[in-house]
């Protein structure tokens, strides 16, 4: 099962993202995979940088690689709150409950006075803050779908017996947490790359590390109606791989062996 | 009902507090803030009076009555909508598991994860038609000031677009829930012991769908508000997102600071009615008050 499931991403990761070679040997590409300095890169071939296709294929790993990160660091802080919440006492819970209700009314406005106030210079900060304003949806959710099993886990015999948390967490929360929680992983995925793409598709944020599927769009549209490839080419690539991130959760599902009741 | 209502005003009023200290402490940091003279408790003051929004006409910002009056009408029609479609259709996704009914689903959330791209086609096909000079309501629905028909007609064409992943997210959560209330087979049970769909429908399916329909609400407000930057800027309708999005443009850091803390207060207002409204069906429900 796990070498199925390692199949599966590496599939997925060859799908979605054209690697460091790939992005090297596209004209232009500054993305974190890529690794170059912009003053190294070959200079552009004028055909292929007019090209969408080409655009979008040179602004992909940037785009998918911001939103997975986001999305790591979001599912991480949930599965780590919920954790907190199910194992220690009473105050922690009402303080983790507290913080996470408070933080849903943080609207990504907030985010953007953040970086407004930074003058839009705070580098790759700009992932943490996305990841905040994504956190506590994707913590809800996976908080209720966790709650709903809460009864098969024994965390107050593990606390008898003497172990920490952390032990507790590696050894005994983590396999468990991890079938029931992963398609919020992907749904955590999803949301971070339409909130990138949103607010960098209105110019109100940029990546320090080059363009992403937003700020072509962005871009774009200034020629909407003279060349509108250049603004639907990084929409379809945004919707598909939405769809396919979409689509991974049931295959996730029945990989991982999820029980009916629970999903 | 009053502890209940005295315990969620006061974690209200100890988040928007919180909130207010960020906002302030994010301000004082930021070397484009103009009121510096100004202390907290007079921050606070000024922040919902609208003083610290700078005069409309000055930076391009909409007048904020009418920016107000714009994003209100929509976010209600966008919710009308979510909750009109999303529901039924998620009683008939958990209901009826046929195969078509699931493939409905699945597109429905397709398209609504497939919001951005829509929202660009949508932009195209209206930019299209109004060259053509076919205008809902007889007129130019960019142009602000126009007839009521007008802005009726600009209200639903940002909430069309915003509704789409609110149906999606009920859909989910009401199918979920009615899935769960009646797991394979039992309908069939149900059945032959005589017990009609009418009365499983009024008894059961509307009793539980009340509170995943109500956890949504904070959710979807949160969406909308996000999305409605875009659309708003995309339509140049002249709302609270657009306010947002030229403040932000033009840098007018304490403009932008007022309408972030005024769209987190609609949010923590809606948050605070739903945990309320949520605890208090909690103890009217027989069953869950004696589990607890």
């Amino acid at each position: 099962m796990n070498l199925r499931l390692l199949a599966l991403l590496l599939a997925l990761t060859a799908v979605l993202c054209p690697g460091p070679a790939a992005a090297q040997m596209i004209p232009g590409t500054t993305g974190i995979a890529a690794g170059a300095p912009e003053e190294q890169a070959a200079p552009l071939d004028p055909a292929r940088a007019l090209s969408p296709v080409n655009d979008v294929r040179a602004a992909a790993a940037n785009s998918i690689l911001t939103s997975l990160v986001v999305a790591i660091i979001t599912y991480s802080l949930a599965l780590v709150h919920a954790f907190g919440v199910l194992y220690f006492g009473q105050w922690t819970r009402r303080i983790l409950q507290f913080t996470l209700s408070t933080l849903m009314c943080v609207s990504p406005m907030v985010l953007l006075l953040v970086i407004y106030a930074a003058k839009n210079d705070i580098g790759l900060l700009i992932v943490i803050f996305l990841a905040i304003s994504i956190y506590p949806l994707t913590a809800r959710l996976l908080l209720t779908r966790i709650f709903d099993a809460a009864a098969d886990f024994h965390f107050l015999q593990a606390k008898i017996l003497g172990h920490g948390p952390i032990s507790v967490f590696v050894g005994y929360a983590w396999p468990r947490f991890l079938p029931l929680t992963l398609p919020f992983f992907f749904l955590g995925f999803i949301y971070s790359l339409l909130m990138e793409s949103m607010f960098s598709s209105l110019g109100l944020v940029s990546l320090p590390h080059g363009d992403t599927w937003g700020s072509l769009i962005h871009r774009g549209l200034d020629e909407l109606l003279d060349n509108p490839w250049a603004v639907f080419a990084p929409g379809l690539a945004i919707m598909g791989t939405a769809l396919v991130a979409y689509a991974c959760i049931p295959a996730f599902d029945k990989l991982l062996a999820v029980p009916r009741e629970l999903t | 009902m009053i502890q209940l209502l005295a315990k969620h005003a006061l974690l209200a009023a100890a988040r928007l507090l919180l909130l207010c200290v960020v906002i302030f402490l994010i301000l004082r940091s930021a070397e484009s803030y103009y009121d510096r003279d100004l202390s907290f408790v007079e921050f606070f003051q000024a922040m919902f009076s609208g003083r610290l929004v700078r005069a409309p006409g000055l930076t391009g910002l909409p007048p904020l009555p009418t920016a107000f009056l714009y994003s209100l009408t929509t976010l209600t029609a966008a919710l009308l909508l979510s909750y009109g479609f999303g529901g039924p259709l998620g009683v008939v996704l958990g209901r009826y598991r046929m195969p078509w009914a699931q493939v409905l689903g699945h597109v429905v959330i397709s398209v609504a994860l497939a919001t951005p791209a829509f929202l660009v086609a949508y932009v195209v096909l209206y930019v299209s038609i109004s060259d053509f000079g076919i205008f809902i309501g007889g007129e130019s629905a960019m142009a602000s000031g126009g007839s009521p028909r007008a802005f009726a007609g600009q209200c639903l064409l940002l909430a069309i677009p915003l509704s789409l992943p609110g149906i999606a997210m009920i859909a989910r959560q009401v199918s979920q829930t009615v899935f769960n209330a009646f797991p394979e087979g039992s309908l069939r049970a149900f059945r032959s012991l005589g017990i009609t769909q009418r009365m499983i429908f009024d008894t059961v399916i509307i009793s539980a769908i009340w509170t995943p329909l109500l956890r949504a609400l904070p959710f979807l407000l949160s969406l909308f508000l996000s999305i409605l930057i875009v659309t708003e800027t995309a339509f140049f309708i002249p709302g609270f997102g657009y306010s947002i999005f030229k403040s932000a443009k033009e840098s007018d850091l304490q403009s932008l600071a007022v309408l972030s803390l005024w769209a987190s207060t609609a949010l923590l207002a809606a948050n605070a009615f739903v945990d309320v409204l949520v605890e208090w069906i909690d103890t009217r429900n027989p069953a869950i008050s004696e589990a607890e």
